[in-house]
């Protein structure tokens, strides 16, 4: 007899070797994570030690010993699968368990009598459910069960083939429907045979002069009525199967979208974030720098100067603490600023953050940025931050990052000389380098001497030049510090590349 | 041979970096088949699947399968450093490693 938990076996099936085999392999992973792991104390002990140049054997101790934590952290993982895949196959065979018992389909059916007398030309209800398709009432106390089973029969046997449309609320249950009433058209059809057989009889009956024409008249009244009464039973069986399969069906449904939810709620895919919030923990120590670090890593353009800063931090003796710090007492939105080395945010700004949203740090981040591509050029070529075209490109960087945070296109961004030249705040919402040549008197001139004159490659001329300070992840170059003198309608915006979030090479002019 | 770490007498570098290469060459290339084999007997239960769960926990898998075949790796680079006994610079260690996260 067809259950509902056979109608899902095949899912159970599933559900249950992914698991097995996700059981399997944590227990393998994680003797095999151990086991790397143990070496780490092995590095410690060498009567020689190993020459590692540059970062040393503590550098391969925290190798060894960060991924073995994210190995655990992956594996974990596999246990959060495994334990959805058991979840689901329990919630849906218990879900399924009441809806096999035939007593919730004759919930307010009228029963079936199975009185019957000597006389052989009456029709009782009870005898339409003998013919049953295979299914005896010998077998059950209750002519009406055969009813139950024979729907059941032909309404779930070819559903384990059709989960899809099961999972579907519409489908599911218009394909149960459709089932139902196929399976209540047969036993109609039967009982129709029967109803004709009697009449038949009757009929003969009357031919053999056994009845006279008024007997015949008064039973076949009675067989009518009895095929009447027994398919008024199997309507209503049929109709309580209907709402108690549509209910199923949402369960089921629930069941597999709780498993769904479950499955998406693991995160498997930010394994390499996890990675990168790591060793932002392990360069800078402020939590506020971490917060805001963390959501910068989730946009592109951002995660490149996190990159940047990490870079910074991991081959700088000071540390993450000492480049980026907090200063307290300036007012709000007042921005940021460096001295070549040390970025300095406003604590004020670090209010608007709201733990649940990255994108209330979306200002500060813009802050940080501009300030990191000054510290890169400082660094790099000794190139002074306090220039209109360094302010030009600092602000075009700050740009990208918060429109990139708020999920938006970087937007429009002015050429140099409307940005020179626009008023500060323009309504368009776009920066403006009004502020920086008029309250703050910056030099139209990157390079001192050489910068205006010698186009894109003038800072090649730079002594000490160091083009991959920290790696450049920015890629950032002095050519994209042109003004309208070195470049005439100079449009940083030209130079960038939104589908790779990368600055393009400069042609010189 | 095998070196625990808990002993009196200092290790030799030599059996250390044998050992640990051993591992790389033995368990580490080891869980790589047992990943395999994990991805493999999941890969046969999903295709098995409604389609309508089917995306989702293929993404999981596969999702797990290259994680954890780049943590893989990168004990293979550990391994290797080792085996060579100089780790090639810094930078050049930090970018074997770092790399395979990418």
């Amino acid at each position: 007899m067809t259950s509902f938990s056979d109608v899902i076996q095949p899912l159970l099936t599933q559900l249950e070797a992914m698991s097995n085999a996700a059981r399997q392999s944590i227990q393998t992973f994680t003797q095999g994570t151990t086991t790397f792991r143990n070496h780490t104390n092995d590095v410690g002990n060498l009567s020689s030690p190993i020459h590692f140049m540059g970062q040393g054997a503590d550098a391969f101790i925290a190798a060894v010993n960060h991924n073995a934590d994210l190995s655990n952290k992956a594996i974990t993982r596999l246990s959060d699968f495994q334990e959805a895949c058991d979840d689901a196959k329990t919630t849906m065979t218990d879900m399924s368990t009441p809806y096999d018992r035939e007593s919730l389909y004759l919930n307010n059916v009228q029963y079936v009598s199975e009185f019957a007398n000597a006389d052989q030309y009456n029709t009782y209800e009870h005898q339409y459910f003998l013919d049953a398709q295979g299914y005896s009432t010998s077998d059950t106390s209750d002519p009406r069960t055969t009813i139950v089973w024979r729907i059941r029969e032909d309404t779930l046997g070819g559903l384990s083939f059709q989960l899809d449309t099961l999972l579907n609320t519409y489908n599911g249950q218009t394909l149960l429907e459709g089932n139902i009433n196929f399976a209540v058209s047969c036993i109609q059809s039967d009982f129709q045979n029967y109803q004709s057989k009697r009449h038949e009889f009757l009929n003969g009956a009357l031919q053999n002069k056994e009845i006279s024409k008024d007997q015949r008249d008064y039973y076949a009244l009675v067989v009518d009525s009895s095929y009447n009464q027994a398919m008024n039973v199997v309507n209503a069986i049929a109709k309580n199967m209907t709402t108690a399969y549509n209910d199923w069906d949402e369960e089921f449904i629930a069941a597999a979208n709780n498993f769904l939810t479950k499955i998406s709620n693991i995160d498997s895919g930010n394994l390499a974030q996890f990675q990168l919030d790591n060793k932002i923990d392990g360069e800078f120590h402020d939590p506020r720098t971490q917060a805001l670090l963390y959501a910068m890593s989730q946009c592109p353009y951002g995660a490149k100067v996190v990159q940047y800063l990490l870079n910074e931090a991991s081959s700088s003796k000071k540390g993450g603490d000492y480049l980026v710090v907090w200063q307290d007492g300036m007012p709000a939105n007042t921005g940021a600023f460096n001295n070549g080395t040390t970025i300095t945010l406003n604590v004020q700004d670090f209010n608007q953050y709201d733990p649940n949203d990255p994108t209330s740090l979306v200002t500060l981040a813009g802050y940080i940025t501009h300030e990191a591509v000054e510290t890169y050029y400082s660094q790099a070529y000794g190139i002074p931050a306090d220039t209109v075209p360094m302010d030009y490109l600092a602000d075009f960087t700050n740009q990208i990052v918060t429109n990139q945070m708020l999920g938006k296109p970087v937007g429009y961004y002015p050429d140099y000389k409307t940005w020179v030249n626009d008023p500060q705040n323009p309504p368009d919402g776009s920066d403006s380098g009004y502020a920086y040549v008029h309250d703050f008197h910056e030099s139209n001139d990157p390079g001192g001497g050489f910068g205006e004159q010698m186009s894109h490659d003038w800072w090649s001329l730079w002594n000490d030049s160091n083009p991959n300070y920290a790696k450049n992840p920015m890629g950032l170059s002095p050519s994209l510090l042109q003004n309208d003198s070195t470049m005439p309608g100079w449009d940083i915006s030209k130079y960038w590349d939104p589908k790779t979030s990368t600055f393009l090479p400069v042609k010189s002019h | 041979m095998r070196v625990t770490g808990f002993g009196i007498d200092p290790i030799p570098v030599s059996d250390l970096g044998d050992a640990i290469v051993g591992e790389a060459k033995d368990q580490w290339h080891f869980a790589l088949y047992n990943l395999d084999a994990l991805k493999s007997s999941l890969d046969s239960a999903v295709q098995q699947l409604p389609t309508t769960l089917l995306n989702t926990v293929q993404k999981f898998v596969g999702d797990f399968e290259s994680n954890y075949t780049a943590l893989l790796n990168q004990r293979i680079v550990i391994g290797e450093i080792l085996e060579n006994k100089v780790a090639p610079t810094a930078e050049a260690q930090e970018m074997q490693i770092t790399d395979t996260f990418q």
